[in-house]
Formats: C-alpha cells, structure tokens, sequence
C-alpha cells in the first residue's frame, strides 16, 4: 500500500469490508487488479470517474453476496439479499462517490460537505423506492425459507430465527422506509387538527 | 435425439467469459479482465468485485484451477470440466442461433443482428 495512489489506498480500505477468509485468499490479487486499472485509468479522462463508478456500483452487491454464500441459503436468496443489501446502502455509497468526485476536482471540504447533502436531498424522493424493492426482496427470500421449512410452524420460526440477515434487512427495509420521507422537505411546522375518532392529531406542515 | 439435447446452463454471463479466457492458456485476473472487455468490443465490463467472486465459484466447482504465479498475482487455467462447460454452452447457443434462423427470427428484417 506504501507508495500508492490515495485511490488505490482507498480501495485497500474498502476490500477490508469483505470477509475475512475472502480477503486473505482474494484480497492481494485484487489490490493488483484495481492498482493496473488505476494506471490505466490515469491515462484517461474522467477515467478515474468510470472506475470509481464501476467499483462502487458492484462493492455493495458483491461484498453481501460473500456474505450471504452459505449452504442453508438458495442462490437467487442470495441475490435477492443482495440487491436488496445494495439498494440500501445506496444512498451512503452516492455520498462517498459525490465526496472521491469532490476530491478529483480538488473542491474544499466544507463545499463537499455542503454538496454531498444538497444531491443527497434531491434524490431523497427517488431513494424511497429502493427501500421499498428491498423490502418486497427481502420478505420474498423470508417467505421462501419459512417454506422450505414447511410454513409457518415450530420449524418455520427456526428458520426465521437462522435467517436473522434477511429479518436485519427487512426491518433495515421497514426503518428506511418510515425515516426517509421526513428528510427531504425542508423545515417543519407543527400543527394540530382534531380528529372525530382519534382526537387531537399533531401534523407536519412543509413550509418549502 | 438425447444426444444432441445441449445440457442445461450451468455458468453465468461473466463466469462463462472468464472461462472462455482461460481456456487456450493460464491468465492472470487483470489479463482477463481486459481480455474479455476487448474481445466484446467494450461491452463486457467485469470490475475486480465481480471477477474474483467469479473465479472463487469457479475454482470451488472445478470449472478452473490456478497455475502458478504468486500472492498479487496467480495464474488460472480452464480444467476439462470447464472445457465441458464452455462445450456445452456453445451447442446451447448453436441450437437456439439453428432455431431462431428457422423460425426468421435471425437476422431480423429491421437490420438487427446482422
């Protein structure tokens, strides 16, 4: 890692997310591979962009997929969790890949900062439809393991119980879906109206 | 009949191309990478993610083997059952491009395909 660019270095840091057994065995050859692209990518324009691109578009997918690759689980589970996994951690992934653009151009920090969170806004709208596929995936990948196991029975529960990643990523799933519409609508007024069966009702009003 | 039925897909889009890549001769990742995107004309992209988790299922089913090479950067080979593999995802593509001809659906008459 000594004397490598800060784009191979990152990399480095990111193949630390995949699992321990992949990264001792994978981990070398695939610094090696990203360090020749990296060159290449040096030799032309935007091309550090594409690769960034590429690399933080398959990361998410491939990193959950070595985690999720056991016997117990089918393989299109695992691709389901997978994708779902990805549409998740989409947004974060948008911001590191707005802040590695932000330092290509040499933009200051707080400019970055200021920036990640204005795209981040704008496409807040648009991500309320990720965490609604990667619920239906992962409740998908759920309902077929309950029904290997039989239904919904003493062995079904089991089951869920064993597929703790898929049940994470559906309430992941379910909290991204109720936090995500009071984040990008400016600030809020809060007001009360009077409801005939629940009574008082305290409502949100957007002012922008 | 039987005999000429192709066996049913068994390697995905990227782990038949990698396969394809190193059945002549053993080639390290980077050298597949970009083998496989200039002999698709540009079109087949597979970032180092996608080829190692590839080459991992790869070598646990015996489709590939490493020759050689060190820690940054082994070399890979196509065993014969991945010679196999690649035969008979050819015949399945030989069979479906025979069909698709007697039906008229290749070429197409808007120019596609051809």
């Amino acid at each position: 890692m000594k004397g490598d660019t800060h784009s191979v270095q990152c990399y480095g840091i990111l193949l630390m997310l995949y699992p321990k057994q992949y990264r001792e065995r994978f981990g070398e050859e695939m610094l090696e591979v990203f360090r020749q692209c990296d060159e290449e990518a040096c030799r032309v324009p935007g091309g550090h962009l594409r690769l960034w691109l590429h690399v933080l578009l398959e990361l998410p997918s491939t990193i959950t997929y070595e985690y999720l690759k056991r016997k117990e689980y089918m393989d299109r589970d695992v691709k389901y969790m997978a994708t779902a996994a990805s549409l998740l951690l989409a947004p974060f992934f948008l911001l590191i890949a707005g802040a590695v653009a932000g330092s290509a151009l040499g933009l200051p920090v707080n400019y970055q900062i200021g920036q990640a969170f204005a795209t981040y806004h704008l496409v807040t709208p648009v991500m309320r439809v990720f965490p609604a596929i990667a619920g239906v995936l992962a409740l998908a990948s759920l309902g077929r393991q309950v029904q290997l196991a039989g239904g919904v029975s003493s062995a079904g529960f089991g089951t869920i119980k064993r597929s703790w990643p898929i049940v994470g990523l559906l309430l992941l799933s379910l909290f991204a879906l109720l936090v995500l519409p009071f984040h990008d609508s400016g600030p809020c007024v809060k007001r009360f109206a009077t409801h005939p069966n629940v009574g008082q009702l305290e409502t949100c009003v957007r002012t922008s | 009949m039987k005999a000429t039925n192709p066996s049913p897909s068994v390697l995905s889009a990227p782990m038949l191309y990698i396969v394809l890549a190193v059945a002549a001769e053993p080639r390290h990742g980077y050298e597949i990478m970009k083998l496989v995107e200039k002999e698709s004309g540009g079109t087949v992209k597979i970032g180092p993610g996608t080829l190692y988790g590839a080459i991992k299922r790869l070598l646990e089913e015996g489709y590939i083997s490493e020759k050689g090479g060190d820690a940054r950067r082994r070399f890979y080979r196509a065993t014969p059952k991945g010679t196999a593999a690649i035969s008979g995802e050819l015949d399945r593509y030989r069979l479906a491009l025979t069909i698709a001809k007697k039906v008229g659906a290749y070429p197409l008459s808007n120019g596609a395909g051809l």
